[in-house]
């Protein structure tokens, strides 16, 4: 099993770690302000041709899923501006997996942040 | 030989300013009407099984067996755990189909444990038994084009 670490310093909780997936954003989500900076510090440590564009778009995908949504099942999908959030929480993948296309469910990923 | 490198995933602990490693790989998951679900696997090689939070792969109609395995919990969560299945095809591989056993946590068709508090225990983990008899599994370091921290390889055996 993995080992986790609990990071009460990161900026995500705001006074709270206790979220329901009714709470976090829907639809289109971009990367909080905190996050955005974090990452170009990082990346500033790195030559440009080893944290590249797109490694750093992933990382700006992955911190922004987790600031929101840690611990909770999602749909998703990257685009451009950060990621399209379409389902938080099982009932609701559920209900977005049905009547679904085969070509359309590989549109978006499920995961867990 | 189908081959796969992931660039590995970090965070940085704001606690302590540790950097944090880690692999994940996207994984086609097949219905029950055979039709493939994208989702994303966390790569731990501490762990023994596989394991799907049942609920989900309920609502993705995932085939999972009936009854709950007597006197075994999950370790980390105290779910029950349902002794099954994953078909799955590898995001990035060629089309190869692979069944690998795995633990379903909790009931299919109970409540979302809801709310949350993170940190929760990943419940959604690629793990070694079933799985590197058919797939090489390496984690690399060393940095490259793209990949700061190194990879994660995965290789079809």
């Amino acid at each position: 099993m993995p080992v986790t670490f609990n990071d009460a310093n990161a900026p995500r909780f705001n006074g709270t770690s206790v979220r329901r997936p009714q709470d976090p954003p829907r639809g289109m989500v971009t990367p909080p302000p905190e996050i955005v900076a974090q990452v170009a510090k990082e990346r500033a440590k790195f030559p440009a041709a080893i944290y590249t564009d797109a490694y750093a778009k992933r990382i700006l995908d992955d911190r922004t899923l987790a600031y929101y949504y840690e611990g909770l099942d999602v749909a998703y999908r990257s685009v451009s501006q950060g990621v399209e959030v379409l389902a938080i929480g099982v009932e609701e993948i559920g209900q977005l997996v049905k009547g679904k296309t085969p070509e359309e469910l590989l549109t978006f990923t499920i995961k867990e942040p | 030989m189908s081959r796969l490198a992931v660039p590995l995933l970090y965070r940085t602990l704001f606690a302590s300013g540790d950097v944090l490693l880690r692999a994940e790989v996207d994984l086609l998951i097949k219905d029950d009407r055979g039709v493939w679900h994208q989702e994303t696997f966390r790569v731990d090689s501490g762990a023994e099984m596989t394991t799907m939070f049942a609920p989900l792969a309920k609502q993705l109609g995932v085939p999972t067996p009936q009854h709950a395995v007597p006197n075994a919990v999950h370790a980390q969560t105290g779910l029950e755990i349902r002794s099954g299945v994953l078909r799955v095809q590898v995001v990035g591989m060629d089309a190869t189909e692979y069944a690998f056993p795995c633990f379903f946590l909790g009931d299919p068709s109970g409540p979302p444990a809801t709310p949350i508090s993170p940190p929760a225990v990943p419940r959604t983990l690629l793990g070694l038994s079933g799985v590197i008899n058919q797939l090489r599994i390496t984690f690399d370091g060393d940095a490259g084009p793209g990949a700061p921290y190194g990879h994660l390889i995965v290789e079809k055996k």
